[in-house]
């Protein structure tokens, strides 16, 4: 596998999107005449599109990877602005925010699965847990919240977060969530100083950090040994999440030389870090920011390894994992349908309407295999039956001796007393 | 005469039998010895010298000497070993007297069901020196001890012992409430048996005869400390839930790195809380639904007997001159009603908190007897009796020793204001009648508007009421409620007073859940909350206020941001001047101020005047370097956030790009 670095920035009215390779800076890709996107909107869709909201329209918009204009034929219209959107890592699901609502989309079918209604204000940013059952939303009215997938779509009942922490003063700017195994953590970041660190197992407050400046963007990599922080100053803050000593695997394994005694910040913005993102080995972050520039930082040493200017104010910048090649394959090898944005689904369609799925493997054969198989431990079964209780068939045959003399008993007796006594009468 | 003398001795002398020839011993052993040898009497104790290592009462006698004393067969002895002991108790540091606990604490335990009533009253006053004394978790692996002591003495079959069985629980509630707590599985039938006798499977009510209580006190006594008991066992989920414990927070030093290890040992940690509960009070968990299900059909019928056998209702038909109005009850009953609501109260809480689908079994079987034997036509109660009783001096002092039973914990008032809320509380809980409901709301409405000033305890009690009626279905009775909360918190607008604070915590409560975000459109409630910036004008302010408006702040209310917009700019003066109280340090009263330059990013209303204003507030530097940096990061953010709004187009001169860093 291979990562880019997918970016967007205001007042660029030629390129929506730029992909980089962060190797040597060149960029590989851009994707053109979607607008302006939108801050915490731009992401890649399963392997196959690029998607993005507009500023100016309440619609997404979607790019195959290899082609440099949008598609016209899925429209995905949402109900209204849209003010964040995340599509789950299996892209099976979009989560799409809405003013103070997040709406689920299923890709394959379009249909709005489920929302979810908890904030009182906008919700400013969508995150996916890395398994893709949570979704969590942070809000302009301080509240992070973490909704069950499978309870928003699953729609017996009005959906409730499984968590609600209210513990921010003011806007939430920005979430983050580490990690791949179970007990992952969140971060979340505002506009009141702090930035807090919650278990999303046990929905418990682990920490609390409070910095003396508005802070705009957050990211954990992904063994969650470092948090870093963006601020308005243009500052970006690492927090260790282990106690010194504790040298992790990839830390010895990336830097062998650790320095103790450099700063731990990330010094070079001259304005607000609107966003951040670590790389999967952990060695490199991406900043993106109110300056027009996007960085790449060696994370141990601090250095600034490359500065990507461009047009405006920085929106969005992060890392995406991708095939070497996706961005130039000359013939997209689908594997994710799109289908246009429905309204909401009704009681009769939602008993019988099927989903369309595309799959490279050859099914025929597999369910032919499986068949076998079943008949094969079957007959083994049978067979087992056959040898094993001999003197259960005796049984069963002196029991069905026993129920004929009973049936002839009963037949008798009403042959004798219902009958009988009917024709004397 | 001498003659015969003489030759009798002669002849005596004939006869004695002469030695032949001399042998002589041989040398050495032919001397006499004169040495003697001398041995030493020790006495090994007669007048021990006062050791100092060691504790000693005043008149010097050792803990061992005591504690054998305390089994001496006189009653002065007894009384006199347990007064050194406790002496010694009370003179020495905690730690050297620890060595002895485990002796000594059996020993005078064991004096509790002793037959004199005197040597019971010196080993209580021992014991509770000795459980003031020592901590909660020396005391733990004794305390099984003590706890069989008191069943011991709750069983026993002197009345007078079973009296004093319980100041032993007082005195064990106070000084080891989550040890008696952990143990209640044990303790809480024997209140049962205090109370009522089983004959054929049927509780029924027992007397009291022969004691020096009348019946009535002595059920008062023993449902006070059931009370008591019950709710011990209520405060423990609560401490261990507490989320916040876990939370460290940490402030950002630019130069320094900044360690924070989380993964230390998670999974220990979660096996630790699950083992910390028995190795802390050596008892362990019940599966408490059931356990308190079945705590429950025995004892309401029990305490709905008791009510009825002291207030008994008067049927109607005999027309008798003297018109009983059925809510007056007699003094004695007020204090059983109020045992005896917040025993079932409590006992409802403890069924929610295990397991909520319980409410509903509870409102099933109970409803319909608690309706008719409590509630029919007899609530709300009064007590004129005690209202009267400046008249009557006699009565008097009758009430006061009937307080005295119950603590004096309750103030004594005619209105039975507490019964009253508490009744309330369990209808709005139990029965799902609209009729009663609203009598209920109506009856909260006349309360709220006569009593200003409650007391904190009624206060309480008044806001789980409103909880509780707001919690469910809007009808109208619940709107016109906080109809008049509203008006009422408008009125005493400054939570300084139990009263008014129970207001503010009520209504912001509503405000900030979204559960209640139903009544919201209430229009007293939007006057309120445009009005609630104002507090933050007032030369002084609770950090916990300042906190609560703040939190509103985020919730994006019209017409919270409508009286923000006006307010806005003298809450703005204020930040410095301002005095903020009961903080819990220098820090927190940082975090408030900086709290109120925050509530500038929700204003919506923007105009020249204010912008200059702001500019020039920031130009002299006038909140502090600190809250002027925030204060324009803020400001950044919202034109970054907003580009089209109000205040980012009020602010495209030059001055602010360049400060803003636009």
């Amino acid at each position: 596998m291979h990562e880019f670095i997918l970016t967007s920035c205001l007042e660029d009215h030629i390129v929506s999107v730029h992909v980089w390779d962060p190797q040597t800076g060149t960029e590989v890709m851009t994707f053109k005449e979607g607008g302006t996107v939108k801050s915490r909107t731009l992401s890649l869709l399963g392997s196959d599109y690029v998607i993005a909201a507009q500023q100016l329209k309440p619609v997404l918009t979607v790019w195959p990877v290899n082609s440099q204009k949008p598609l016209h034929a899925p429209r995905l219209l949402c109900t209204g602005h849209v003010s964040a959107l995340a599509p789950s890592p299996d892209a099976a699901y979009i989560a799409v925010a809405v003013q103070e609502k997040i709406n689920i989309y299923q890709v394959c079918s379009g249909f709005l699965m489920g929302t979810g209604i908890r904030h009182f204000q906008p919700i400013t940013v969508i995150r996916w847990s890395s398994d893709g059952s949570h979704v969590i939303c942070g809000g302009d009215d301080g509240l992070v919240t973490v909704w069950n997938i499978a309870r928003i779509v699953s729609r017996d009942v009005r959906p409730e977060p499984e968590y609600t922490f209210c513990d921010h003063k003011l806007p939430i700017t920005d979430i983050a969530i580490g990690g791949v195994h179970t007990g992952a953590r969140l971060a979340s970041v505002s506009a009141d100083g702090t930035c807090r660190i919650y278990s999303l197992t046990s929905g418990k407050a682990l920490l609390t950090i409070v910095f003396n400046e508005v802070l705009t963007s957050v990211a954990l990599n992904s063994v969650e040994t470092d948090l870093f922080v963006g601020g308005t100053s243009g500052n970006i803050f690492q927090v260790h999440l282990q106690a010194q000593n504790e040298t992790s695997v990839e830390q010895t394994f990336f830097d062998p030389q650790f320095n103790v005694n450099s700063k731990s910040i990330f010094s070079g913005h001259e304005k607000a870090v609107t966003c951040l993102s670590c790389s999967e080995s952990g060695a490199t972050l991406l900043s993106g920011s109110n300056d027009e520039t996007v960085k790449l930082w060696h994370i141990s040493s601090k250095q600034c390894l490359r500065t990507i200017g461009m047009k405006g104010a920085v929106t969005n910048s992060s890392f995406v994992r991708a095939s070497k090649y996706m961005f130039d394959q000359n013939e997209l090898k689908r594997s994710v349908i799109l289908r246009p944005f429905q309204k909401s689904i009704s009681s009769e369609e939602q008993n019988e309407y099927c989903l369309e799925i595309l799959t490279d493997q050859d099914i025929s054969s597999k369910w032919t295999a499986s068949e076998d198989c079943f008949s094969n431990k079957y007959s083994r079964r049978l067979a087992f039956d056959d040898g094993g209780d001999d003197s259960h068939l005796e049984d069963m045959k002196l029991e069905i001796s026993r129920l004929r003399d009973i049936n002839e008993k009963l037949y008798k007796f009403s042959v004798e007393n219902l009958l009988r006594k009917r024709e004397e009468s | 005469m001498v003659k015969t003398s003489h030759k009798r001795f002669m002849k005596k002398e004939k006869n004695k039998v002469k030695l032949k020839g001399q042998r002589l011993l041989p040398k050495g052993q032919n001397v006499t010895n004169t040495n003697f040898k001398v041995k030493k009497i020790v006495i090994k104790e007669q007048l021990k010298a006062a050791d100092n290592s060691e504790l000693l009462s005043k008149k010097k006698l050792n803990v061992k000497e005591l504690v054998s004393r305390l089994t001496h067969h006189n009653v002065s002895m007894r009384r006199e070993a347990l007064l050194g002991l406790k002496q010694t108790a009370e003179l020495c540091t905690a730690e050297a007297f620890v060595r002895y606990l485990p002796t000594m604490l059996e020993s005078a335990a064991s004096l509790v069901i002793d037959r004199d009533s005197d040597v019971r009253a010196d080993s209580l006053k021992l014991l509770r020196a000795v459980l003031a004394k020592v901590s909660l978790e020396q005391i733990t692996p004794l305390f099984s001890i003590l706890s069989s002591f008191l069943v011991c003495a709750m069983t026993h079959i002197d009345i007078s012992i079973r009296e004093d069985s319980l100041k032993l629980l007082d005195i064990m509630l106070n000084e080891c409430g989550p040890l008696v707590a952990a143990r209640a599985d044990e303790l809480l039938p024997r209140f049962i048996d205090l109370i009522s006798q089983n004959s054929g499977g049927v509780r029924t009510l027992s007397l009291h005869m022969g004691g020096k209580l009348t019946v009535g006190k002595w059920r008062a006594q023993v449902l006070y400390r059931l009370w008591k008991l019950l709710s011990s066992l209520q405060k423990k989920p609560n401490n261990a839930n507490k989320s916040e414990a876990g939370c460290q927070v940490v402030q950002w030093n630019d130069d320094v790195h900044l360690y924070v290890p989380l993964y230390s040992d998670m999974k220990l940690q979660s096996c630790n809380e699950m083992l910390n509960f028995d190795r802390k009070t050596g008892a362990s968990k019940s599966s408490a639904t059931t356990k308190i299900q079945d705590y429950m059909e025995k004892l309401i019928p029990l305490l709905l007997d008791t009510f009825t056998e002291v207030a008994p209702l008067k049927s109607k038909d005999n027309n008798s001159k003297d018109d009983i109005d059925p809510h007056d009850i007699s003094s004695e009953a007020t204090i059983l009603l109020q045992c005896i609501v917040d025993i079932i109260l409590l006992l409802l809480d403890l069924l929610r908190d295990s397991n909520n689908a319980s409410v509903d079994w509870f409102s099933e079987t109970y409803s319909t007897i608690l309706k008719r034997r409590l509630i029919m036509k007899r609530y709300p109660y009064k007590c004129s009796q005690l209202r009267l009783k400046q008249v009557n001096k006699k009565q008097a002092k009758e009430v006061s020793a009937l307080l005295k039973v119950v603590e004096g914990t309750q103030q004594a008032d005619g209105l039975c204001l507490l019964q009253n809320l508490g009744l309330s509380r369990l209808i709005l809980l139990t029965l799902k009648n609209d009729n009663d409901r609203i009598s209920v709301v109506k009856y909260l409405i006349s309360c709220l508007r006569n009593c200003s000033s409650l007391n904190e305890e009624h206060s309480r009690m008044l806001k789980s009421c409103l909880e509780a009626a707001c919690a469910t279905d809007s009808n109208k009775e619940v709107r016109s409620l906080l109809e008049t909360v509203a008006s009422l918190a408008e009125k005493y607008k400054v939570p300084d007073r139990p009263f008014s604070r129970m207001l503010f915590d009520f209504l912001s409560d509503i405000a900030l859940h979204y559960k209640y975000s139903y009544l919201h459109d209430s229009v007293a409630f939007k006057n309120w909350l445009s009005n609630l910036p104002e507090l933050l004008t007032l030369p002084t302010v609770e950090a916990k206020t300042v906190k609560r408006i703040t939190m509103i702040a985020t919730r994006n209310s019209n017409s919270f941001v409508e009286g923000l917009d006006g307010f806005i700019e003298s809450i703005l003066d204020n930040v410095v001047p301002i005095k903020i109280i009961s903080a819990h340090d220098e820090l927190e009263v940082e975090q408030c101020r900086r709290e109120m330059i925050n509530l500038l990013y929700w204003v919506k209303d923007w105009d020249e005047d204010m912008i200059d204003n702001l500019q020039k507030a920031v130009n002299n530097c006038y909140f502090g370097e600190q809250l002027t940096s925030h204060l324009m990061n803020l400001l950044t953010l919202k034109a970054s956030k907003e580009p089209d709004g109000q205040f980012s187009n009020l602010i495209r001169k030059e001055e602010w790009k360049s400060l803003l860093r636009l």
